[in-house]
């Protein structure tokens, strides 16, 4: 923090954690740049983040300050960087990081996640499916027999 | 920023995965990233996966979804069978998935590319004997990712009756998938029509609303006699119980000699949208 002083937002994480950033790299969120806009108060402006930890939040400002000054770097350096920072992610941070991404309007963050998973759930039977996402088979046998004749012919 | 925690023992992970499928848009977002062929098995899924996929919007999503090309097919090269050509420095999968497409018809027949769409090829044999020539030739719709193809196979002449649609000169044969539904023409035997084979004037293979279609056009050489031969693929399944639908969405436009036409796929029924006032310009 050198020279000219830069304007600092607090974000304060749903278990209760500050995190003093610069102005520029929150509002890589749209909820925030949204919220610094309507509340029009420039000095101590402090953000409370709903539902995202503080475990979550610091990892998502960390995507957000890379991409803040993305204009410093090469495209193809920030889809490294991305890809490594995702990459290091835990199954539970990726989940996490797209609720966040999602609930703080972080588009680029969002599409990086839901790649990630996409990946991860790839060639993945039905079944590994509904167990992964929690999700109740609410087709008859006949039914479910039906969808797999009918997509017979594409792919299996 | 300098907050370094202990990372917490979270809950399970699944509770985590099932918050996010919850998200109606989180969910689309991953989905329209995942491989066409898994997609296809995730309508097994659930009843609100089934919708989600099958929905035109969300085709459109997916097939819009920027990505970028690793490579092309040729024929045209000196071994005869298709080759993959890598762009940039991506990797073509190893092997050649048309060779055993290729060897697969035993007088040695090669296909021909014709077009593409979505990741599959419309292909012919090109056939060599001069008397065969001009006649309508075998189409085959393959899928180079599970080395499958598929002949449209033309509709038996007893399902087809050429004195339907008289005045349009339209016939339509349907049939239960995953033989795809063929709208046809070609009068055979038919009076004042000419023996010869139609000729070609177009061919479209496209996708669209999440069914892929082939629509071919024939002319005679008799004035004002046009023809539309239309097969229908369906890559999503059109359920039955889906009738309250719009069947709007089910309407082809077909652009023939001097007129367009709706040709809806649901009732079968023909509607002329706009006639051409100057003929010679279509």
């Amino acid at each position: 923090m050198v020279g000219v002083k830069k304007k600092m937002v607090t974000l304060v994480s749903s278990d209760g954690v500050e995190f003093v950033v610069e102005k520029r790299v929150a509002e890589q969120s749209l909820f925030i740049k949204n919220a610094l806009n309507e509340g029009g108060v420039e000095e101590k402006v402090m953000i409370p983040i709903p539902k995202v930890t503080s475990d979550t939040l610091s990892s998502v400002l960390e995507y957000c300050e890379k991409h803040a000054s993305a204009t410093e770097f090469q495209e193809n350096e920030i889809e490294e960087w991305d890809k490594e920072y995702i990459e290091k992610a835990d199954l539970d941070l990726l989940y996490y990081l797209l609720q966040a991404s999602y609930s703080m309007s972080i588009m680029g963050l969002m599409e990086l996640g839901a790649k990630k998973v996409a990946s991860l759930i790839r060639g993945k039977s039905p079944q590994e499916i509904r167990e992964l996402f929690n999700i109740k088979n609410d087709f008859t046998p006949e039914q479910e027999e039906e969808i797999r004749r009918e997509m017979q012919w594409n792919y299996e | 920023m300098a907050q370094t925690k202990e990372r917490r023992i979270r809950c399970d992970s699944s509770s985590a995965a099932e918050t996010v499928a919850d998200v109606e848009e989180l969910l689309t977002k991953i989905l329209v990233s995942v491989p066409p062929r898994s997609l296809v098995r995730f309508k097994c899924v659930s009843k609100h996966w089934l919708t989600l996929i099958s929905d035109p919007g969300f085709f459109r999503r997916q097939t819009h979804q920027k990505s970028k090309i690793s490579g092309f097919f040729s024929s045209k090269t000196e071994d005869e069978f298709f080759k993959s050509i890598a762009l940039r420095d991506r990797e073509i999968p190893s092997g050649n998935p048309f060779k055993t497409i290729n060897d697969s018809f035993a007088d040695g027949s090669k296909l021909r590319i014709l077009q593409s769409c979505n990741g599959l090829f419309l292909c012919h044999i090109p056939i060599v004997d001069v008397l065969e020539e001009g006649k309508h030739h075998p189409l085959y719709v393959v899928n180079p990712t599970t080395n499958q193809f598929r002949a449209l196979s033309c509709p038996s002449s007893e399902a087809w009756d050429p004195f339907m649609f008289r005045e349009e000169r339209l016939g339509l044969v349907s049939a239960t998938p995953p033989v795809p539904l063929v709208v046809k023409n070609i009068p055979l035997d038919f009076g004042s029509c000419p023996t010869e084979w139609p000729r070609l004037a177009q061919r479209y293979f496209g996708e669209s609303g999440g069914h892929l279609y082939l629509i071919e056009t024939y002319q005679h050489s008799l004035p004002d006699s046009n023809n539309a031969f239309c097969c229908l693929l369906p890559l999503s399944p059109r359920g039955k119980d889906n009738e309250v639908e719009d069947s709007s969405t089910d309407d082809v436009l077909l652009l023939m000699p001097g007129k367009v036409i709706y040709y809806n796929l649901r009732n079968n029924t023909f509607k002329t949208s706009v006639e051409f006032a100057n003929k010679k310009l279509f």
